[in-house]
């Protein structure tokens, strides 16, 4: 199964690791596997189909940008991109 | 600490049961013996796993395996006593010629064992593990044997750096290493493609090493590419008695399911570091051009908003400034941006035409690098001999302009991936020497008392002017920052 790395960042008043896991819960409910945490972010990993189900659009099919926040999800967060490919030095 | 099993070492490896699913008592305190039969039985909570190593972890130990029925955690002599309530005393190993190492810590028969409360109600037992040993001795000594001499490797017919002895020499650290500082205690978590540690030139470090797998990473001992692994031997080159941890990023199976930098980095974060040294990154060039992005990516911002917060909490981050690349997050203002300088056979430095120097068209002021550690020149950076996994990518592609073999388990390279865990490192003796030193703090010491870089070019690759790349001059330039970092000097200052 294909899955996309997505990284949510909070708003500035829930950079805090309560905010972070209680909207990690939230994703987890929604169907974004939380898979890392810090104090102003968490990265979640979704299924292709999941995507298109929570961002209205298939992966890859648009270039990148701020995808759409679900509701569920907006009191806390700021963004969700897609993770960029990075290269090693 | 000693690395020869001389002397014990203060890195404990623990052993954590817990008590079964149902609370009662776990595998240590059973009355009997466990069999194959019973095994099952005496799984624990997984929740209640999770609580106690979250409770240990904020005691600073460490998660080195997690298994069905026992957690492998490592910790400082120090931590274990005061959460145990116990003292440690040395012991001998009961076959010192063969044994991993020959004497060790362990309670004594008439040590008090008082655990912290929190703990003691989470946690079946904590045992540490007595070195284990070597089934043929003769065997041990062969592996211990590196072929090519002091530092191993082959001989080649040009100027290179051996690890660890060329790369301590051109970063002045014998006087450093001979006063006892050796990053011993200090906590370094470097994000890479992995790191396999079997190559006989680790053997040395890894008692006080351990690898971790980023969400997504496969194979724990494997790296596939090489280039974690031997970068990291900068970090044992030049802090060899660090307390290391190794967050791999790759899947060795499938490249895109592997960790993204922020993943690592939140990974890293799990660790309790104290410095995190990142040689990857992002080429932000604005498209069609040869000029450096203006404005960040928006999915560059979380990244970069976790690397704030980080520094922001005491933690030192160094990123590769690039190899011509207008790297991010190599050009945040308050990571540590590791530039390059190439000396030669005759210790004349110049700025590395390999490594990135660029002023930032996102954060404006902010000119990269900050200082330099050793890096080779176009066009392939053959610099540093860096032992890697037999067949990597690196080993195989690098052969060619190397001149090793292709399956000989060394390669010669470089480039701002290699500046990075040197200055890592060298941030590991500052916080050894002075643990009360802040981010900005150490970034200030090392520019000061750098050694000033006044010829040569960084890469034409990232001079947005186009004129074959910057230029160092005398005193702080744009190619070089405050120039070669210099590990006796900066110790001096603090």
């Amino acid at each position: 199964m294909e899955w996309v790395r997505v990284q949510i960042l909070m708003r500035p008043e829930h950079r805090t690791k309560v905010s972070v896991e209680s909207a990690a819960k939230v994703a987890a409910a929604l169907g974004l596997a939380p898979s890392g945490q810090g104090s102003s972010t968490f990265s979640a990993r979704v299924s292709a189909p999941d995507y298109l189900r929570l961002f209205g659009r298939r992966f890859g099919s648009s270039p990148p940008t701020n995808l759409p926040i679900p509701k569920e999800l907006a009191e806390y967060v700021e963004s969700v991109t897609v993770a960029p490919q990075h290269e090693y030095f | 600490m000693t690395t020869d099993g001389s002397e014990p070492s203060d890195l404990l490896r623990v052993a954590v049961t817990f008590p079964r699913a149902d609370g009662e008592g776990g595998p240590v305190k059973f009355g009997a013996r466990m069999s194959t039969a019973s095994a099952t039985r005496f799984a624990p909570d997984p929740l209640n796993v999770d609580v106690a190593i979250g409770e240990l972890q904020k005691a600073g130990f460490a998660v080195s395996s997690r298994g069905k029925l026992a957690v492998s955690m490592r910790c400082t002599r120090a931590q274990y006593e005061k959460v145990f309530g116990t003292r440690l005393t040395v012991f001998e190993s009961p076959s010192p010629e063969s044994a991993q190492v020959r004497k060790f810590f362990f309670p004594g028969k008439a040590a008090e064992w008082k655990p912290e409360a929190q703990v003691s109600k989470l946690i079946d037992d904590a045992y540490i593990q007595w070195p284990h040993i070597y089934m043929a001795a003769a065997k041990k000594k062969a592996a211990a044997k590196i072929p090519g001499g002091v530092g191993g490797g082959p001989k080649l017919g040009y100027h290179y750096l051996s690890v660890p002895k060329g790369v301590q020499k051109l970063m002045n650290l014998a006087a450093v290493h001979k006063a006892k500082i050796t990053g011993k205690g200090v906590r370094v978590v470097m994000v890479d493609s992995g790191f396999d540690q079997r190559h006989a030139w680790f053997k040395k470090f890894r008692a006080q090493s351990g690898v971790v797998l980023a969400p997504g990473a496969s194979g724990k001992l494997t790296d596939t590419s090489g280039h974690g692994t031997g970068e990291s031997a900068n970090i044992f080159s030049v802090a060899p008695g660090v307390t290391f941890i190794g967050v791999k990023v790759d899947n060795d199976a499938a490249p895109g399911a592997g960790a993204s930098i922020l993943e690592g980095f939140q990974e890293a974060l799990r660790h309790h570091p104290q410095v995190i040294s990142i040689s990857m990154g992002y080429d932000l060039r604005a498209a069609g051009t040869n000029k450096p992005d203006s404005k960040l990516p928006n999915s560059l911002v979380p990244l970069e908003a976790e690397i704030q917060a980080a520094i922001a909490a005491g933690i030192v981050v160094v990123f590769s400034a690039g190899n011509g690349h207008y790297a991010f997050p190599g050009q945040m203002p308050n990571v540590i941006s590791a530039g390059g300088v190439y000396v030669d056979a005759k210790g004349v430095m110049q700025a590395s035409n390999y490594a990135s120097a660029f002023p930032s068209a996102i954060y404006l002021g902010r000119s990269v690098p900050d200082v330099c550690g050793l890096v080779g020149m176009m066009p392939d950076a053959t610099y540093i001999r860096f032992p890697v996994p037999k067949g990597c990518d690196i080993d195989r592609d690098m052969a060619p302009a190397d001149r090793t073999k292709p399956n000989d388990g060394w390669g010669v390279f470089s480039g701002t991936s290699a500046a990075a865990p040197q200055i890592a490192g060298l941030c590991a003796l500052l916080l050894q020497k002075n643990p009360g030193l802040s981010p900005q703090e150490i970034k200030a010491v090392l520019r000061r008392s750098a050694r000033d870089v006044s010829t040569g070019r960084a890469s034409a690759a990232s001079d947005p002017k186009q004129q074959g790349g910057v230029k160092a001059s005398a005193g702080l330039d744009g190619a070089t920052g405050a120039g070669l970092v210099d590990a006796d000097a900066a110790i001096r200052q603090v």
